[in-house]
């Protein structure tokens, strides 16, 4: 440890051991502030390629009866519009914002987990990537960017074009899974002392939430694609109904991650709403608590809507009810944060700078949006205009209205932050009217084009249709919107490069990341703050300790270097106590390495070489574990001081770690996957045609009760191997872990055993559902058997003692959830058909 | 983390997670009633379906109810200066009484149409 008064000295000494090598070391880096500037980049870059294909649909449809795109290429071209803004550029762009802003704002020195960020963005490009090089070769997907059923399956789709989406989105979804993760473990764990969860900014709360949202709502798609693409490679029939699969089935998984996405999207933007306009109305913000419960509020009720997109399949009255109801109770907490700001603009001294433009664009076309939005939540209504021009009117206010106005407003409000610069040229603010004319429009006119029936999706048009005009304004619109978009590009690439030094907290904020040197160096904090209030930059105390340089000074946390070590703090996740000293990977090309290892699975199930596909998992698993190698503690430390006189554990030590979190979070997520799936076979059984099966799968007693006894031996094993009266021997909890593999592989050989005796799972789809479930639990098996291994390894190279026992204890998360699955699918499998008869 | 405001904590997602569970439910046993004929069987002067959707709908409500009642007891047993605690539980209790809204909301369907006709 180094004394270090000053600042300069200690700048010098954090850039040394927080930096990233330069040159192609760069692609080493794991650092949050550049992580999550790729991200924001690369989202920005494939909304580029998103918005030159929407310039290319209002071309084809400027005018009737258009030569200029073929059927099929329109095909493919809007299914990838939709998919890249959705998938390619919304998620991936919040993402980023997320992980550049949460530690700066929350007052840690990164993300809980760098290397799950950085090889959470490899997975992001790289499967992008597949998707974008489809649309250069004329194999883009061409089924619209929700895949339909039975139009993405084989009989109608039989390129590659749909095994292209189902591919590229499940490794895109990889880095929105590990987002989700490390966003809610950051929050909870990673905020500065003293941060109670009622101080914290409200950006982390809607991120929070959002991460939340991910975290269940992506698992069902996940779910839904592995089905189809297992269908399609493999003939087994989830959606096809001759064989007792259905297509409701697609829509019911895709909905229910497809309509939670519009508020995964929302909810980051209104948190940059809720931190950007009171900063510019010069006043606090009113209604925090209220803002925080409409945001849960929100969150649940927007898991209730994905059935008012299938409003027209033929679904019972009730249940239309049901959902039309709660997409009808959506609106009122978005209300709550609506009137919270504009009370806020009315109470406060609101300044007309070119963030607030933006944020006031978004006012008036978030609001048109969610009023067509609540006219769509009305059953009969819905009826009229489904599948019109009107809808996609409204989910272009919706979606154009409530994010990238807003992150337009970000853009401006934190480049000075990204860049240390200021605006020489202020191109800004034409660039605002281009846009939102433009946008008006080219939408407020297609809500009359879908009123006066013109379907979505078609390539062209009859010149008898009435619409020709309509099409034509709203064509010029667009162009318009892009000319925008082009001097929005423009102006960012001028400051970036010519732009002023910029002062430090031009805005006068007063969250956490303005007390940050511009442009923030990798660690973001010469030392860490004890926060008081909602505004530490601003609060009395704040102010007086002048705290951006007391910071610097390294006055606070942590302002020093102990032993080269990369560390921040951990606290309480309710009070926000001081809790355990959090110690963060350096640099590493393991990501990048783990993500083209992942790369070579996935494109090896696309190209259908599936030896090579098994391969890759395994050389995937591989390498996610060699993550690990040489890092922890391989003696028990104690209590470390932080500064101001105060001593903590190291996080290896804890219970309560960063990573505890994290296997407990992934098991939610993995557990929302396994819930879908067997939603799936209920779904069938009670729904779908051509039910009961022909065959049914038999008892098979020694296969049962070898998996029930595997099960429940490694389970077991498992708590016993965190007992201290183990932990303390090597020889016992060695033996331990040795009885949790052997568990495990009795239980897999329990599975492997009822897997191969499910008769031909092409011939149904209880049969297909029913080899799908065993295989998961299969799968886990396996997975436990490498955790015991490799707890095993740990415990064998001195990492493992009875204060460092996390290892293990995160390993028994998996060896408990398996049992747990594994024993509710052999109720399932063996039950199920007894209970609803053959 | 110590208990209350832990306790606090989850329960600014337990009355919507009751709310989602009503819905899934009543969702779920709408679609399987259906399909089994239970809404052809009369019990007094409804179907055996509409009693039991109205059984599930109100004993989410009660749960909801209760789950408000702890809150505001909670709430009113933390003292003033305790900003943690009474963010927590004034959040939590909210949370509860918009998911009472919530479920009353969407099981008013229940006593108006057809049950299984598409």
């Amino acid at each position: 440890m180094t004394d270090t008064a000053d600042p300069i000295r200690l700048h010098k000494q954090l850039s040394r051991v927080w930096g990233t090598p330069p040159g192609l070391g760069r692609l080493s880096a794991v650092n949050h502030t550049i992580v999550g500037r790729r991200f924001i980049l690369t989202a920005f870059v494939f909304f580029g390629i998103g918005g030159i294909l929407a310039m290319l649909i209002r071309t084809q449809l400027a005018t009737p009866r258009s030569a200029f795109l073929g059927p099929e290429i329109y095909n493919q071209v809007f299914t990838m519009h939709g998919t890249v803004m959705m998938f390619l550029f919304a998620i991936p762009l919040f993402e980023g914002l997320a992980m550049y802003l949460l530690p700066k704002m929350l007052g840690a020195r990164d993300m809980a987990f760098p290397r799950l960020s950085a090889y959470g963005y490899w997975c992001y490009l790289f499967g992008g990537s597949i998707l974008i090089v489809a649309l250069v070769l004329g194999l883009a997907p061409d089924s619209g960017w929700f895949m339909y059923t039975p139009l993405s399956s084989r009989t109608y789709t039989p390129g590659i074009n749909a095994d292209m989406w189902l591919i590229g989105i499940t490794f895109v979804e990889i880095s929105a899974l590990s987002a989700a993760i490390e966003i809610i473990a950051t929050i909870f764990k990673l905020r500065a002392p003293g941060m109670s969860l009622e101080k914290m900014p409200l950006f982390a709360w809607y991120m929070l939430v959002t991460a939340f949202m991910m975290l269940f709502g992506f698992p069902p798609l996940i779910v839904g694609s592995i089905l189809l693409e297992i269908e399609r490679a493999f003939d087994m029939p989830f959606f096809d109904p001759a064989r007792g699969g259905d297509p409701l089935l697609w829509q019911h998984l895709f909905w229910l991650f497809g309509h939670p996405e519009v508020y995964i999207i929302f909810l980051p933007a209104a948190g940059v709403m809720s931190t950007i306009l009171p900063v510019l109305a010069r006043r606090e913000i009113l209604g925090y608590i209220w803002i925080v419960v409409s945001i849960v509020a929100l969150a649940f009720l927007s898991f209730g809507l994905w059935v008012h997109h299938m409003f027209t399949v033929g679904i019972p009255h009730l249940a239309l009810a049901f959902f039309s109801a709660a997409s009808t109770a959506v609106a009122f907490p978005t209300a709550v944060q609506f009137f919270a700001w504009i009370g806020t603009l009315a109470a406060g001294r609101p300044q007309l700078k070119l963030p607030m433009l933006f944020l006031l664009g978004f006012f008036f076309v978030f609001a048109a949006g969610g009023l067509t939005g609540v006219m769509l939540a009305i059953v009969p209504f819905n009826w009229q205009v489904h599948d019109t021009h009107f809808v996609v009117a409204h989910l272009h206010y919706v979606l154009v209205g409530g994010f990238i106005f807003p992150m337009l407003a970000a853009a401006y409000y934190w480049l000075p932050h990204f860049t240390g610069r200021s605006p020489r040229v202020n191109l800004g603010i034409s660039a605002f009217w281009l846009i939102f004319i433009g946008f008006n429009v080219t939408f407020l006119v297609m809500h009359a084009t879908g009123l006066m029936g013109m379907p979505r999706r078609i390539y062209t048009y009859d010149d008898a249709s009435g619409w020709e005009w309509l099409n034509l304004v709203s064509s010029i619109g667009s162009f318009l919107m892009a000319i925008g978009f082009a001097l929005f590009t423009v102006d960012i690439v001028l400051q970036i490069f010519m732009g002023k030094r910029a002062a430090r907290d031009p805005w006068n904020a007063s969250t956490l990341e303005w007390t940050t040197a511009m442009p923030s160096p990798v660690y973001n904090f010469g030392s860490l703050p004890a926060v008081t209030s909602r505004s530490p930059l601003s609060d009395a105390d704040g102010k007086a300790r002048g705290l951006a340089v007391a910071l610097a000074r390294g006055e606070g946390y942590l302002g020093f270097v102990r032993e080269q070590r990369m560390e921040t703090l951990g606290v309480e996740v309710t009070t926000g106590r001081l809790e355990q000293v959090v110690q963060l990977p350096r640099s590493t090309f393991m990501p990048l390495y783990s993500a083209m290892v992942t790369a070579v699975f996935f494109v090896a199930v696309l190209l259908k070489f599936y030896l090579v596909a098994a391969m890759g998992f395994v050389a995937a698993i591989g390498m996610l574990v060699m993550w690990t190698r040489g890092w922890g503690e391989r003696t028990d430390r104690g209590p470390l001081p932080v500064g101001r006189g105060e001593s903590v554990p190291p996080h290896s030590e804890m219970k309560n770690a960063p990573s505890a979190w994290a296997m407990t979070l992934g098991l939610f997520a993995n557990g929302t996957a396994y819930a879908s799936l067997a939603f799936g076979m209920l779904f069938l059984w009670v729904v779908a045609p051509n039910w009961p099966p022909p065959v049914l799968l038999e008892p098979g007693l020694v296969a049962t009760a070898l998996a029930v006894a595997g099960l429940a031996a490694a389970a077991l094993a498992a708590m016993r191997s965190i007992d201290p009266a183990v932990l303390a021997y090597a020889s016992r909890r060695e033996a331990w872990l040795a009885v949790i593999a052997v568990g495990h592989g009795a239980a897999l050989a329990g599975f492997a055993m009822l897997m191969m005796a499910v008769p031909d799972p092409t011939r149904h789809a209880y049969l297909a559902a029913t080899f799908v479930l065993l295989a998961y639990v299969a799968l886990h098996t396996a997975l436990g058997m490498v955790f015991a291994a490799y707890g095993s390894v740990r415990s064998r190279n001195g990492y493992v003692s009875v204060m460092r026992s996390l290892d293990l204890r995160i390993a028994a998360q998996w060896h408990r959830y398996t049992a747990v699955i594994g024993v509710i699918t052999l109720l399932l499998v063996h039950g199920l058909p007894r209970i609803m008869g053959s | 983390m110590t208990a209350p405001r832990n306790r606090a904590f989850l329960f600014m997602a337990l009355g919507f997670t009751v709310w989602a569970v009503a819905f899934a439910v009543l969702y779920g046993v709408q679609g399987t009633g259906c399909e089994l004929g239970w809404h052809r069987m009369p019990l007094g002067p409804l179907s055996l379906l509409r009693w039991l959707l109205i059984l599930i709908w109100v004993a989410h409500l009660a749960a909801l109810v209760w789950l408000f009642a702890i809150g505001r007891r909670a709430l009113a047993a933390t003292p003033a200066k305790a900003a943690l605690e009474q963010f927590l539980w004034r959040a939590s209790t909210v949370l509860s009484a918009t998911a009472v809204v919530a479920t009353v909301w969407i099981g008013l369907a229940l006593l108006v149409p057809s049950i299984c006709v598409v």
